[in-house]
């Protein structure tokens, strides 16, 4: 197929599809209202497994061990007193009364409230021969000074009741079980419902002058996603007004406006139709689809508006201008379309569903705007009343002017080395920068919020107050049944967390052995002495069976022993330092009797995570340039097309690193996935721009001025594109999800900076490649 | 005092590795000449030549909780835990090497006294009792009392008299080198965890649930005492005669007459009058310096 070939088939393709503009309009509107049904059957789901990496071997460990020990159904609500401490009557009857409360809370596991007020807070006391003991909450207990005196000796003779009140004691904690199943309706516990009985009943009633509270754990952190998400729906309207009034600026009428932005709201019902009937959900990262259709939608068509805008001047007639501007822009349009479908059909090599579902949900929307943008929005344009002469300078050309971009290609040799080697000066500069980039976030407390999160700030509060943890690493000890009755079993695990403990990364160790060990003191009045594992078996059990299930210290059977590792950080470098350290531990033990098996807790799904997208990353990005470039040369049958429309793709990947860097934001599910797409998105003004200068480099003759006025007209309409992309995302920034905010930024960055390679470098780029052909 | 569950706290920050080891469970010290030898959890020696400010590790074979340390002289020194272990050295207590090991090694020692650089003893539970009379090179051991109570600590008085204390009350004293012991009607009624000799036959014993007992004869006569604490009194130091110390495994320093002197310092398991007038504690989580001050406030952590 000849260069003249491929134009020809652009045309006749165009000539088909505005000759049957008419039965592709009905068809299309048929097609939108039997898919819109299909809406009303869309979920918000928050799946929160769905962004761990399913296939990671830490995942089946936590899937294995994590139901044993309850870890994730736990919810801490901690009272704090707004003046004095926690032993005043009023404060105590509003702790008892906040117990009951949660107690009869929907989903409560009943047997699983710990608080001061609940029966299975005890203390014990060492007395002559042994030792005595009794719940902390002293008999026929009444809010009055004696009895809150009684109550604050008992603490003090209860590790387990200390743990409830904090170290300034301000402050008490109610820990509460949640049920697997909810109690009420047996199916699946609501993990949102619980979270909004806890805002209604529990949070709003104790936070006054007196008391505020901090409430933590698995429910009120979906809650409060699920939140968020509700808020970044309703960015949408906002974001479709801005991108009408970019596209108005450009096209100066009202019709040519409401077209492509009609045209990009059809494919998204089509596609939220689709998952609608196919039963699929929207999921925290989903949410972010119909943003990105919408962008890349209208920002493709106005492409098409802009030439039909620019043709249809005086008495040339709606029907032919479309024609015209579809035959120019069907290849450049289709050729860009295709780049941002394989830039997300490249993220699907991240293996997080989450990140998958959103590839997939964002490849099968931009296909369907492939349908929208060049079949039925030509068809559109071609019905539409001819607007009013197109305006001499609409603001995108004016801004190519002062860019002083449009005659590149025709432009001095001389300015063209200086913009290139500009271009390079920074990325080289940028570049070390770049390299520093590293996986894994930095953030204390969640990283999907940020960090003045109601929820984040209820993390530290608790942490500070209690000396609690916010980063976890669980390691298994798989010891056998009965294990903990087994000396050597024991003395093993004692030995790997006091090796783990001396790790500057690691904080606190929390093991079954520490507590076998203070319990075997204890058994002998206390005295600190005998504070060491007992080497007889009988002993063993007699200093482990104290320890209950709930603890989390050892599951039914004693086969297995978490041992639990509080680190400073959750960053990747932590995280890594750990790993080893367990390492070279793990390399040190003798072989059989206890088995350790990473990961459970927050830093396991993180080391999961980081590992996929350190993984990830090289075939991701390899992946998008290798296409991309594939692309142009076949679509454009140029190897110079490839290198001009590439080169400055990859400077901007290299500058967009190094901002990552210099905000402290690192390679995650959420931030790779910006990289591919950004340059797959970022790709299209080089498609459309190239398109323009191709006659004049296929020799056709053109004079220079003509040329830079072609030019200056398709970056008109490539800045108008640059304003809608960034229009789709720049309300993430104001998104109470840091992923989302994180990401709005970085696409916000690769648009703005593509735009700016692609009218300035490209060209300069093309000047230098092909001046001394000529 | 038993747990369900829950993990004792122990807070440490990140530290030099060198220092680590002043952080770790530390239940026992003794003085090399000017130099603090303190041992502990997992065989763990620490030396501090600089009055505790700062610390390393001793070179040591890998044990387990050791749970006393005595010196003979600034060079020979003996340590003593569980496993039935005794370690010896004699380089001021930078190297060790394990002298003896009990026949039975699931019996703890949990103290030893040496007088002089040849006659040694060392008690433990069940009435581990074992002596050497050429410091060290060998070992015996033997039973010295009808009962298996755990013996918990031994100490020499200024006359030579030689008084062991135990579980359930017991008090032993031998007024012949350990060579004959006989019981002491005990001042104090549940077990003594300690005792400690100071000049003048000055004795204190001290235990179960706040409980003291002194005396001035080399424990022919006592005289007993009761800190305002339910908890244990688990170490002592008289060093200063006018101004004794006991330490409670609540966490507190107190004085004979029952006025706190510092709160909240974790449990102690050992009090030790330094050169410089402050005092070293150890307990939980390592050892520490504590400043003293005149007024009657209870005293803070000097670090």
């Amino acid at each position: 197929m000849s260069p003249t070939l491929s134009v020809t088939l652009s045309s006749r393709i165009a000539a088909f599809i505005v000759g049957r503009r008419r039965s592709i309009i009905v068809t299309a509107v048929l097609l939108t209202l039997g898919l819109a049904a299909g809406i009303s059957k869309l979920v918000l789901e928050v799946a929160f497994d769905k962004t761990f990496p399913a296939h990671h071997p830490y995942m089946d460990v936590l899937r294995h061990y994590g139901p044993q020990f309850g870890h994730r159904d736990e919810v801490l609500v901690a009272l704090v007193a707004n003046e004095g401490d926690i032993y005043t009557p009023a404060f105590l009857a509003r702790l008892e009364q906040l117990t009951n409360d949660l107690f009869f809370l929907p989903g409560v596991d009943r047997a699983r409230v710990t608080s001061l007020f609940t029966p299975n807070v005890r203390f014990t006391e060492i007395v002559a021969g042994g030792f005595t003991g009794g719940p902390v909450l002293p008999d026929g207990f009444t809010p009055i000074p004696a009895m809150a005196e009684q109550l604050r000796i008992n603490v003090g003779k209860s590790e387990q009741a200390r743990l409830l009140v904090s170290t300034d004691r301000r402050a008490a904690l109610v820990r509460v079980g949640l049920t697997q199943a909810n109690t009420a309706r047996g199916d699946l516990l609501d993990y949102r419902q619980v979270a909004a009985e806890l805002d209604k009943n529990i949070r709003a009633k104790y936070s006054d002058a007196q008391t505020h509270v901090h409430i933590l754990g698995f429910a009120p952190f979906m809650g409060e996603m699920t939140g968020k998400l509700q808020e970044v729906a309703g960015f949408f309207v906002l974001t479709i007004v801005a991108m009408a009034v970019i596209l108005y600026a450009t096209l100066r009428s009202t019709f040519v406006t409401l077209i492509p932005i009609a045209c990009s709201l059809i494919a998204l019902v089509w596609l939220l139709g689709l998952m609608g009937w196919f039963g699929l959900s929207i999921t925290p990262v989903g949410v972010l689809v119909p943003f990105l259709v919408m962008a890349i939608g209208v920002s493709h068509g106005v492409q098409i508006a802009n030439a039909f805008v620019h043709t249809n001047s005086g008495d040339i007639g709606a029907p032919a201008a479309a024609l015209a501007a579809l035959s120019r822009l069907l290849l450049p349009g289709a050729l860009a379309l295709l780049a941002d479908v394989l830039g997300f059909a490249t993220i699907l090599l991240i293996d997080i569903p989450l990140v998958r579902e959103l590839g997939l949900t964002a490849t099968a929307g931009i296909a369907l705007l492939l349908l929208c943008n060049l079949a039925l929005l030509p068809c559109l344009l071609a019905v539409s009343p001819s607007p009013r002469a197109m305006p001499v300078s609409s603001i995108g050309v004016r801004a190519a002017a002062w860019l002083g971009a449009g005659n590149a290609p025709a432009a001095s040799r001389r300015r063209a080395i200086g913009v290139v080697g500009a271009a390079a000066l920074v990325t080289l500069i940028a570049a070390p920068f770049a390299a520093r980039v590293d996986v894994g976030d930095a953030q204390r407390g969640a990283p999907e919020l940020h960090a003045d999160s109601r929820y984040n700030i209820a993390l530290r509060s608790v942490n500070d107050l209690f000396s609690a943890s916010i980063d976890t690493l669980i390691v298994y000890a798989d010891i056998g049944a009965d294990g903990c009755m087994n000396f050597a079993a024991m003395q093993t695990i004692d030995d790997v967390a006091a090796a783990l403990r001396e790790l500057p990364e690691v904080l606190r160790v929390r093991v079954l052995t520490e507590v076998a060990k203070v319990n075997n003191a204890g058994w002998h009045e206390g005295s600190l002495k005998w504070r060491a594992l007992p080497r007889d078996s009988t002993a063993l059990g007699e200093v482990v069976s104290p320890v209950q299930t709930s603890s989390g210290l050892l599951n039914h059977d004693c086969s297995v022993l978490p041992i639990y590792l509080d680190t400073i950080d959750h960053r990747a470098t932590t995280i890594r330092a750990v790993l080893q350290g367990i390492d070279a531990v793990r390399s040190s033990l003798p072989p059989a009797t206890v088995k350790l098996r990473l990961a459970g807790g927050n830093l396991a799904v993180l080391a999961a995570t980081n590992d996929v997208v350190s993984a990830a990353q090289l075939p991701v990005i390899a992946t998008i340039y290798a296409i991309v470039f594939i692309m142009c040369v076949l679509g454009f049958r140029s190897l110079t097309a490839a290198i001009c429309i590439v080169v400055p793709l990859a400077m901007v990947s290299v500058l967009c690193y190094a901002l990552m860097y210099a905000l402290n934001i690192g390679l995650t599910p959420y931030t790779l996935p910006v990289v591919a797409v950004g340059a797959g998105i970022g790709v299209d003004y080089g498609l459309y721009l190239y398109a323009q200068y191709r006659p004049a480099l296929r020799g056709k003759s053109m004079s220079a001025t003509a040329l830079t006025a072609a030019a200056r007209q398709s970056m008109s309409a490539i800045i108008a594109t640059c304003l809608t992309l960034t229009a789709g995302v720049l309300p993430w920034l104001l998104s109470g999800l840091k992923y989302q905010a994180d990401m709005g930024l970085l696409l916000t960055f690769m648009f703005v900076v593509n735009m700016l390679a692609a009218i300035l470098v490209m060209p300069a780029l093309l000047a230098i490649m092909t001046k001394h052909r000529t | 005092m038993l747990q369900s569950g829950c993990v004792p706290v122990s807070n440490h920050t990140a530290t030099s590795a060198s220092d680590r080891i002043a952080r770790a469970f530390l239940l026992d010290c003794a003085m090399a000449h000017a130099r603090l030898v303190c041992v502990g959890e997992r065989g763990a020696i620490a030396l501090s030549d600089d009055n505790g400010e700062h610390w390393r590790r001793a070179q040591a074979p890998p044990t387990r909780l050791l749970t006393a340390v005595d010196f003979a002289d600034a060079r020979r020194g003996w340590a003593v835990g569980h496993d039935g272990v005794i370690l010896h050295s004699d380089d001021g207590g930078a190297t060790w090497r394990v002298q003896y090991r009990l026949a039975d090694d699931s019996v703890p020692l949990f103290d030893v006294s040496f007088s002089g650089a040849h006659l040694g003893i060392a008690v433990g539970a069940f009435g581990g009792y074992v002596t050497t009379d050429d410091g060290g090179v060998t070992w015996t051991e033997r039973r010295i009392a009808a009962s298996d109570s755990h013996l918990y600590a031994i100490a020499r008085a200024s006359n030579g008299a030689l008084i062991i204390a135990g579980e359930a009350s017991t008090l032993l004293r031998s007024d012949d080198n350990g060579a004959n012991w006989r019981s002491i009607a005990s001042p104090i009624e549940g077990s003594v965890f300690g005792v400690v000799t100071g000049a003048d036959n000055f004795v204190l014993a001290y235990g179960l649930l706040g409980a003291w007992a002194r005396s001035h004869d080399a424990g022919n006569t006592w005289q007993t005492g009761q800190l305002p604490t339910r908890a244990s009194i688990q170490a002592a130091d008289i060093s200063d005669p006018n101004a004794p110390l006991l330490g409670s495994a609540d966490g507190s320093v107190w004085r004979f007459d029952g006025e706190p002197l510092a709160r909240d310092v974790g449990a102690v398991t050992h009090l030790q009058r330094l050169s410089d007038g402050d005092v070293l504690l150890t307990g939980i989580s390592g050892a520490k310096r504590l400043s003293l001050s005149a007024s009657t406030e209870p005293a803070s952590l000097a670090r």
